[in-house]
């Protein structure tokens, strides 16, 4: 069995963004890259799936070369093998582009299973692993809570607003990681150093027979802005009584929520 | 001559068995330490210093006369252990060579009569003073009133007796040599002299049978082993001390490619010199004196670690150095995971030990263990790991704001300014905690006062993941560790000023080991140094308000500094209280060696017992050199309902207590 598992590599959401000076991009620069926590999930069960049933899994990342270090977190989760496309430009390509090259890959890896976060981190595009299934035409299930497999077979909980309910997909299939399928292991350093020995193929748009302008951008960012942040916490003098008067007038006439 | 041939021959035999059985424990005791492996902060050389350092707390008894009861009946022992090995010697000897003694018949003999006598008197005072601590009065820190410790004071005091016993049937027959110095044996004899010739005789063979075999029992207890085996290790063990400050825990080769364990999770990997640390322990509990852990209720008792240590080194290392097995897991196992969790690393116990015995370092040992070799740790430490790692700190607030605090207060960034006297090191707790943000701009607006000529590293500095040091996470101390030194080289300052013990002991005993040396000094050590020079000036309020001095572990244990923040904190007229912990034997908070990041889920909140051992001072506010203790004695108050007593960090107290003059120049011009 070969699961292929798609992860992102994003900018920690920690960090304080800044839009760029061309006003339609983030800014770059000093911003601490991680692997994109709902990826870590998919990672975490494709090697809980090999430890159990046996599998060779592989991580595929798509964009530019620093990826690499996400893959080599992921290899040092206990992924076998690593694969990057190199994506030309900083901020590459929206998710549909993003999702033919990676549905190019994916194919000649040729996976039985597909793993992958139910979305990233950066732009919750959410869009993605379901290109891909789509382009490749497999079965597909999104925010995954919890999954069992069979050598033929996998069985999902998908969760749905105020409940989930239960598919059955027949293999090759795609599926994505929701938070509550596992806590991803905290990489041992043994796991380290044997990662940086695994092998990471490096694919090229030319190398799949993909040229970069045949790609489609789906769609074009045209401004970008970062949310109004204003901090309104008031803290009311006077005794209860007044301050539970101040309080509701606060809440009728200022915020109009009343 | 008193013995008989057949005597004489039976005693020959008994001697040959007992050396055979006493060579083969001891190579067996050996091997079981050359077993561990190698130590490599045990460096060549110092030799003297070494020797001079072991032969002083032996004679002297420097550590053991801290507690001035029991350390003084101990030194009545140790004395006359030397004085009595020569008579033991005497004693073996002359059973073949009538009349033997090492002085031969010369003053020195005679001298040597009176002073066994007066030792045998004395060890026998020595040894049921101790007695009576340990198995009637039983202080607290005595937990094993054990059987092996009845049976070593039995046959110390046993030995004693029979010599005594020995010398006066010997001085009642008239056969005892020097018998005129000998006045406690001449003095016993006077009772015997009724006793007919024909009683004595046997009485003598008796006795001295009875001294004879009381000395081989007391070898044999150094090598079954009983914990009189300190008598032997405890000195090597000293003599092996290692000589790198305590705060220095040993660097972890990750690049070695070839190695298979990190960390410890069998007793062989422990290092033979920590091995011989099990050997030394006598059982005394003065580490658990002070322990944050024992003192809470929890299950970390660094005796107990050090005892069960040994207890499996001796029953599982045989089968291991003879190949015949494997010895059995440490952490989760022998050593349970909430024992390796709990320590505060607060080296009370090190401290205290008079053994020279280490504790913390085999608890972080199995600590790395689960840590690199099986990712198996409290999951809120995997939560500061993770921010450490992506954020630069351990609560994840964004590495762009690390400086924010400062945007007011015109303080210069080394990306500006390239070069400055003092690197300011804000530490995490002074960047992005509300409490510690207080106490940077209070250190800010001394060191404006004062004219100091400083600049901080801003966005670029991080988190040196000390905490996460001690939790085992080596790799991500050592990631950390390249960041800054890198981060530092750039920039031109003659001293690195911290407000934090932990940052403190990070740059200035840790660092070392990556060869990058630093100055570095404590924000109250500094203080004082303005203070000193002229360069600051506070107003000394007469009301002189009781401020009770909280000895952080970092800055008071592992580095020596007491008085600094106690004259800082005098010279802005503070009437400073000590708490009975004080000192070298001050309380840790809580939240060293990255349980800052734990869970404390066991026992009663150390930090709470703190925080009321401090109210009970009556004092009206408490004062602190370290963010860990200053969030961990505030929450404490709170918990003891004690939020009248407000904790505040010394820099806090001096900012409040500036003269309204303002800033001074460098040269004390204003």
């Amino acid at each position: 069995m070969k699961i292929v598992v798609l992860v992102k590599r994003v900018p920690d959401t920690a960090s304080v963004f800044k839009v760029a000076s061309d006003g339609r991009s983030v800014e770059l620069d000093g911003l601490k890259f991680v692997m994109s926590p709902y990826d870590e999930h998919a990672v975490e069960e494709a090697i809980r799936l090999k430890e159990k049933m046996g599998a060779e899994v592989i991580v595929l990342s798509a964009g530019p070369p620093e990826c690499k270090e996400v893959i080599r977190s992921a290899l040092a989760m206990g992924a076998d093998a690593g694969a990057h496309l190199l994506l030309p430009g900083d901020t590459g390509y929206a998710s549909r582009g993003v999702a033919e090259a990676l549905a190019v890959a994916a194919k000649t890896l040729e996976p039985d299973l597909i793993l992958a976060g139910k979305q990233a981190v950066d732009d919750d595009a959410a869009q993605v692993p379901e290109r891909v299934a789509e382009l490749l035409d497999l079965p597909h299930a999104s925010i995954v809570t919890r999954l069992e497999c069979t050598a033929t077979a996998v069985t999902v909980d998908c969760e749905v607003e105020g409940g989930q309910f239960t598919a059955e997909l027949p293999l090759p299939a795609l599926v994505t990681a929701q938070k509550g399928l596992n806590t991803p292991r905290y990489p041992t350093l043994p796991n380290i150093m044997k990662a940086k020995k695994k092998e990471i193929r490096e694919l090229t748009l030319d190398k799949l027979g993909l040229s970069g302008d045949r790609l489609a951008a789906g769609m074009t960012v045209t401004a970008m802005a970062l949310p109004r942040q204003q901090r309104l916490g008031k803290i009311l003098d006077g005794d209860t009584a007044q301050r539970v008067k101040e309080l509701v007038r606060a809440l009728r006439e200022d915020e109009k929520v009343l | 001559m008193l013995l008989t041939l057949p005597e004489r021959l039976i005693f020959a035999l008994v001697l040959i068995g007992c050396i055979g059985w006493f060579a083969q424990r001891t190579v067996l005791l050996v091997r079981l330490i050359r077993m561990g492996a190698d130590d490599p902060d045990i460096t060549p050389g110092l030799w003297r210093t070494r020797l001079a350092d072991m032969l002083l707390d032996v004679f002297l008894q420097r550590k053991v006369l801290r507690k001035p009861y029991v350390g003084s009946f101990h030194l009545l022992i140790v004395w006359g252990f030397f004085v009595f090995a020569v008579n033991t010697v005497n004693h073996f000897t002359g059973a073949f060579l009538p009349g033997f003694h090492l002085f031969g018949d010369t003053f020195a003999a005679r001298g040597y009569a009176a002073i066994a006598d007066l030792f045998a008197l004395l060890i026998i005072t020595g040894v049921v003073g101790m007695a009576v601590r340990r198995h009637v009065l039983r202080p607290p820190i005595l937990t094993r009133p054990s059987v092996e410790s009845a049976i070593v004071f039995t046959c110390i005091g046993g030995a004693m007796v029979a010599y005594l016993f020995a010398g006066s049937t010997k001085a009642a027959l008239g056969i005892l040599r020097h018998s005129e110095y000998h006045f406690a044996c001449t003095f016993f004899a006077r009772y015997l002299e009724s006793i007919p010739a024909s009683l004595l005789r046997p009485l003598a063979h008796v006795a001295w049978w009875s001294d004879a075999l009381m000395h081989l029992a007391l070898i044999g207890l150094l090598v079954i082993p009983t914990k009189h085996l300190h008598l032997v290790a405890g000195p090597i063990n000293l003599l092996f001390r290692r000589p790198r400050p305590r705060g220095a825990m040993t660097r972890l080769n990750l690049e070695d490619e070839s190695a298979e364990q990190f960390g410890v999770a069998k007793i062989e990997q422990f290092t033979w010199k920590q091995n011989l640390d099990l050997y030394a322990c006598i059982e005394c509990g003065r580490c658990l004196e002070y322990c944050p852990t024992a003192l809470s209720d929890k299950p970390l008792r660094p005796k107990e670690l050090i005892v069960d240590l040994k207890d499996h080194l001796i029953a599982h290392g045989p089968a291991r150095v003879n190949g015949k097995g494997e010895t059995p897991t440490l952490p989760g196992g022998v050593v349970a995971t909430d024992v390796i969790w709990a320590c505060t690393t607060c080296a009370a116990c090190v401290e205290h030990c008079p053994m020279g015995i280490e504790h913390v370092d085999k608890l972080t040992d199995m600590r790395r263990h689960l840590v690199l070799m099986e990712a198996a740790f409290p999951e809120t430490a995997e939560t500061a790991f993770r921010q450490m790692e992506t954020a630069g700190n351990p609560w994840g607030f964004p590495p762009g704001d690390r400086a924010a605090w400062a945007q007011d207060l015109d303080v210069a960034t080394f990306a500006e300014k390239r070069r400055a006297e003092v690197l300011y090191w804000v530490g995490c707790n002074g960047s992005y905690d509300d409490r510690g943000k207080r106490i940077a701009r209070a250190m800010v607006k001394i060191l404006q006062a004062a004219g100091v000529d400083f600049a901080i590293l801003g966005t670029e500095e991080r988190c040196h993941c000390e905490s996460a040091r001690r939790l085992g996470n080596e790799l991500l101390y050592q990631t950390a560790a390249q960041e800054i030194m890198e981060t530092l080289k750039q920039y031109e300052f003659s001293r690195i000023l911290v407000t934090c013990p932990h940052c403190l002991n990070t740059f200035i005993n840790e660092y070392s080991a990556f060869d990058a040396h630093y100055r570095v000094v404590h924000h109250t050590e500094f203080i004082a140094e303005l203070l000193d020079g002229g360069r600051l000036r506070v107003n000394a309020s007469p009301s002189g308000r009781a401020t009770v001095y909280h000895d952080s572990c970092y800055l008071g244990r592992y580095h020596d500094t007491y008085d600094a923040p106690r004259r800082v904190l005098a010279t802005a007229g503070q009437r400073v209280i000590d708490p009975p912990h004080a000192r070298e034997r001050g309380l840790c908070c809580g939240a060293g060696g990255g349980r800052m990041w734990l869970e404390e889920t066991l026992g009663v909140p150390i930090n709470a017992l703190r925080a009321r051992e401090l109210a009970e001072t009556g004092a009206h506010q408490t004062a602190a050199a370290c963010p860990f203790c200053i969030t961990m004695l505030t929450d404490g108050m709170k918990s003891a309902h004690r939020e009248d007593i407000a904790v505040l960090d010394i820099a806090e107290i001096i900012a409040d207590a500036l003269t309204s003059a303002g800033a001074h120049g460098p040269d004390g011009s204003e």
